[in-house]
C-alpha cells in the first residue's frame, strides 16, 4: 500500500516534468511580451533592453528553461514580474483559499449530484429520471459566471441572507469565513453538479446490468439490499475515480468563481498573470494546478484499491 | 413423478418482448412438469428460450420482457399472477437459482461468507449471527468445498472456477429450497470439474430431496443426471419424456440431430459427427407450421409434405409427451 502510493507519486514526476515543458512553452507561445506589458508600448528602448537582460529573457530558451527548472526543484519559483515578490510566497498565501473553495464546491456538488444521480439511475426511464437528466442538460449549458451573478443578486442583494463577496481567513473569524464561503461554493457546486450527477447515474445504470445484480435478485434479496450491497458497492470504486477526474473542471471553475466573488485564491492570479505576461507566475500556477490534480487522482486510486478487493495496491 | 400434483407445472407459457410491430415471442407455448425429487433437463441451442423460461419462473425477465400467456404453478400456488413481494419471498427460499457463471454472478466486492449470511438474514431473520455462520459453513461443506472456513473469508475472485460454482450451489441450497433452477451450471467450467459439479447436483438431490430443473445446451450432460428431458426449439417444446426414451430413441428429427452431433456413449465413434445445418429462426418472425422444417432432413427426404409448413404438430399447452412432429421417427435406436 505505502509502496503503491510511493510508486504512483513517483510516476507523477515525469508527468510534472512534461507539464513544466508545456507551461514554459505556453507562456512564450502566446502573443505578447512581459517587458512591453510592464513598461508600456512607447517606452525607452534602453530601459527595455536593461529589463530584458535583468529578467534573463535574452538568454537562449533552453538556458532559461534549465535555470528555471533547477530553481523549481528547490522550491524557488522565481520572482513575480508583477508584484516583485517571490512567487512561492504569493502561492503559499493563496493556496488555502483556493483549496477551501474547491472543497466547498465539491461538497455542494456531491450533496446535490449523488442523490440525484442515484435516484435517476435506480429509476431509469421513469419521469423522475427524465426530469433529473433534463436538469443536468440545462445545468451543463448554464455558464457558471451567470449562475453566480444570479445567486449573488438573489441571496445577497435581494434577500440579504449572505454577504455578497469577500474573504476572511478561517483562523481569524470562522463563522464569517463560512458565511462568505456559501455563495462561491454554491456557484461552483451547481456548476459541477450536472457532470457528477451524470457520472453517478451512468455508473448505477451500467452496474445495474451486471450479472451480480440479477443474481442478487434471484436470491430474493430486497431491492434496498440489492441497491446498497451490490449496485452501490460495485460502482463506488470506479465512481470515485471518475469524480476525481472532474477536479479539472472544479479547478477551472474556481478561477471564474474567485474572480466573481472577489475570493483571494490562486484563480485570481491566473487572469492577472496572463494579462501581464507574468511568466514565472503563470508557469508556477500551471504546475501547482497540475500537482493538485495528480494528488487528488492518486488519492482516488488508493480509495478505489481499498474499496475494490479485485484491485491490488502493489 | 410422485404424488398427484407436480411440484412445478408450466403450461403454454409465452414470453414477449417489444411493442407494436416489433414484438418478438422468444418463448411460445412451453409446457412441462417437475415432480418432487425429480431432475428435469431442458435442452436446446442458444436462443431457443430455455433460459428465458427459467427467468420467467422466477419473475425476473429482463426489462421489456413479459409473460403474455400460460400458467406457472408451484407447490399449488399460481406464480404468474402472484404479487412481486410473494415472488421475492419465494426466490432464494423455495426456488433457488444456480447461475451459469458463478464467477460473474457472485458479488465481486463481498466475501463469500457475507453473501451467504445476507441471504440467510433475508430468509431466516430470527437466526443469531452464530447460527448463520454455522449454517453457511454447513452449506459450503455440503457443496463439498475443501476448506469451507477459508472460503467464507474469501472474495469470489480468490476462488477457482469450480469453487465459485460450489459457493453458488451452497448459496442456493443453504435455505433448503424445494426447487433448484440450474442455468447451464457447468458451461463456464472445464470438463473434469463439470463432471464433479453434475455428480454433486445428483448427490444433493438424493440427500435433500430438492427437485432440479437443469438447463443446458449440452445434451450429453442430460443423460448423466436427468430423469426427464424437455427438448426446446424456437421457443417451443419439440419433444419431452423420460431420459432413456428420448435419448435412446429420439422421435423428433431435431432431437435426433442434436444427438447426432455428439459422439455416442461406447461403441465406435462415427467418422464424422453430424451438424444441424442452418440457423434457428428469428423470434420476431416465427415461420408457420413446424419451426424446424427449414432445417429438417426428414422434411426433404419425405418430399416436403404440406403439413409441415401449414400446421404446428405439437399440443396446445406444450405438455404432451413424445415428439411434436407430423412424421416422428420410429424405432431409431442410438
Amino acid at each position: 500500500m505505502v509502496q503503491y502510493v510511493a510508486r504512483r507519486l513517483l510516476l507523477a514526476v515525469p508527468l510534472l516534468f512534461g507539464l513544466s515543458i508545456l507551461a514554459f512553452a505556453y507562456v512564450r507561445v502566446i502573443p505578447g511580451d512581459p517587458v512591453t506589458a510592464m513598461l508600456g508600448v512607447n517606452s525607452d528602448p534602453e530601459l527595455v533592453a536593461r529589463l530584458r537582460d535583468q529578467l534573463g529573457l535574452d538568454e537562449p530558451w533552453y538556458q532559461q528553461y534549465l535555470s528555471w527548472l533547477g530553481n523549481v526543484v528547490t522550491g524557488d519559483f522565481g520572482i513575480s514580474y508583477r508584484s516583485r515578490m517571490p512567487v512561492s510566497q504569493i502561492l503559499i498565501d493563496r493556496i488555502p483559499a483556493t483549496l477551501e473553495l474547491a472543497l466547498g464546491g465539491l461538497v455542494v456538488g456531491l450533496l446535490i449530484a449523488i442523490p440525484a444521480g442515484l435516484y435517476a439511475g435506480f429509476r431509469r426511464g421513469s419521469r423522475a429520471d427524465n426530469v433529473i437528466t433534463g436538469a443536468t442538460l440545462v445545468g451543463l449549458a448554464t455558464p457558471g459566471f451567470w449562475l453566480g451573478t444570479l445567486l449573488m443578486l438573489l441571496l445577497a442583494l435581494q434577500l440579504g441572507w449572505l454577504p455578497s463577496q469577500g474573504y476572511v481567513p478561517f483562523g481569524v473569524d470562522p463563522a464569517q469565513n463560512l458565511r462568505l464561503l456559501v455563495l462561491p461554493s454554491l456557484t461552483l457546486g451547481l456548476a459541477i453538479a450536472p457532470y457528477l450527477a451524470r457520472l453517478t447515474r451512468t455508473a448505477v445504470v451500467e452496474t445495474g446490468g451486471e450479472p451480480s445484480v440479477s443474481y442478487a435478485r434471484a436470491q430474493g434479496l430486497p431491492e434496498g439490499t440489492v441497491a446498497r450491497t451490490v449496485v452501490l458497492r460495485i460502482s463506488m470504486p470506479s465512481l470515485i475515480v471518475a469524480i476525481a477526474l472532474t477536479v479539472g473542471f472544479l479547478l477551472a471553475g474556481s478561477i471564474i468563481v474567485e474572480e466573481l466573488f472577489n475570493w483571494p485564491g490562486m484563480g485570481r492570479l491566473v487572469a492577472a498573470g496572463v494579462s501581464e505576461r507574468d511568466y514565472p507566475m503563470i508557469q508556477a500556477l500551471m504546475l501547482v494546478y497540475g500537482a493538485i490534480f495528480i494528488v487528488v487522482n492518486v488519492v482516488a486510486e488508493v480509495l478505489q484499491g481499498l474499496l475494490d478487493p479485485r484491485v491490488r495496491l502493489t | 413423478m410422485t404424488g398427484d400434483q407436480p411440484l412445478l407445472s408450466v403450461r403454454d407459457l409465452a414470453v414477449e418482448f417489444g411493442r407494436g410491430t416489433r414484438v418478438s415471442r422468444p418463448v411460445d407455448g412451453v409446457g412441462f412438469e417437475v415432480g418432487e425429487r425429480e431432475i428435469v433437463g431442458i435442452v436446446g441451442e442458444s436462443g431457443c428460450g430455455k433460459s428465458l423460461t427459467l427467468l420467467a419462473l422466477l419473475g425476473l425477465l429482463p426489462s421489456g420482457g413479459r409473460v403474455v400467456n400460460g400458467s406457472i404453478t408451484f407447490g399449488g400456488r399460481d406464480l404468474r399472477g402472484a404479487d412481486p413481494s410473494v415472488l421475492r419471498s419465494l426466490r432464494g427460499r423455495q426456488v433457488a437459482l444456480i447461475p451459469s457463471d458463478a464467477g460473474a454472478a457472485l458479488n465481486p466486492v463481498a466475501r463469500v461468507g457475507k453473501q451467504l449470511r445476507l441471504s440467510l438474514r433475508t430468509h431466516h431473520p430470527d437466526l443469531t449471527a452464530q447460527q448463520r455462520r454455522g449454517r453457511a459453513l454447513d452449506a459450503l461443506r455440503r457443496a463439498r468445498l475443501a476448506r469451507p472456513e477459508q472460503a467464507l473469508a474469501a472474495y469470489p475472485h480468490e476462488l477457482s472456477g469450480g469453487m465459485q460454482q460450489r459457493s453458488a450451489i451452497a448459496l442456493g441450497l443453504q435455505n433448503e429450497p424445494r426447487l433448484l433452477l440450474a442455468d447451464e451450471p457447468t458451461t463456464a467450467l472445464d470438463v473434469s470439474i463439470q463432471a464433479e459439479i453434475l455428480r454433486l447436483l445428483v448427490q444433493l438431490r438424493d440427500e435433500l430431496g430438492t427437485a432440479i430443473v437443469f438447463v443446458t445446451h449440452d445434451i450429453s450432460t442430460v443423460r448423466e443426471i436427468c430423469d426427464r428431458v424437455v427438448v426446446m426449439y424456437a421457443g417451443q417444446v419439440v419433444e419431452q419424456g423420460g431420459v432413456e426414451d428420448v435419448l435412446t430413441s429420439p422421435r423428433h428429427p431435431y432431437t435426433a440431430a442434436l444427438l447426432g452431433s455428439i459422439p455416442p456413449l461406447g461403441g465406435v465413434p462415427p467418422e464424422q459427427l453430424e451438424t444441424v445445418p442452418g440457423m434457428p429462426p428469428d423470434p420476431a418472425a416465427w415461420p408457420g407450421g413446424c419451426r424446424f422444417q427449414a432445417r429438417c432432413r426428414r422434411f426433404t427426404e419425405l418430399g416436403e409434405p404440406d403439413e409441415c409448413t401449414s400446421t404446428w404438430p405439437g399440443s396446445a399447452d406444450g405438455l404432451a409427451l413424445g415428439a411434436a412432429c407430423h412424421f416422428p421417427l420410429e424405432g431409431v435406436r442410438r
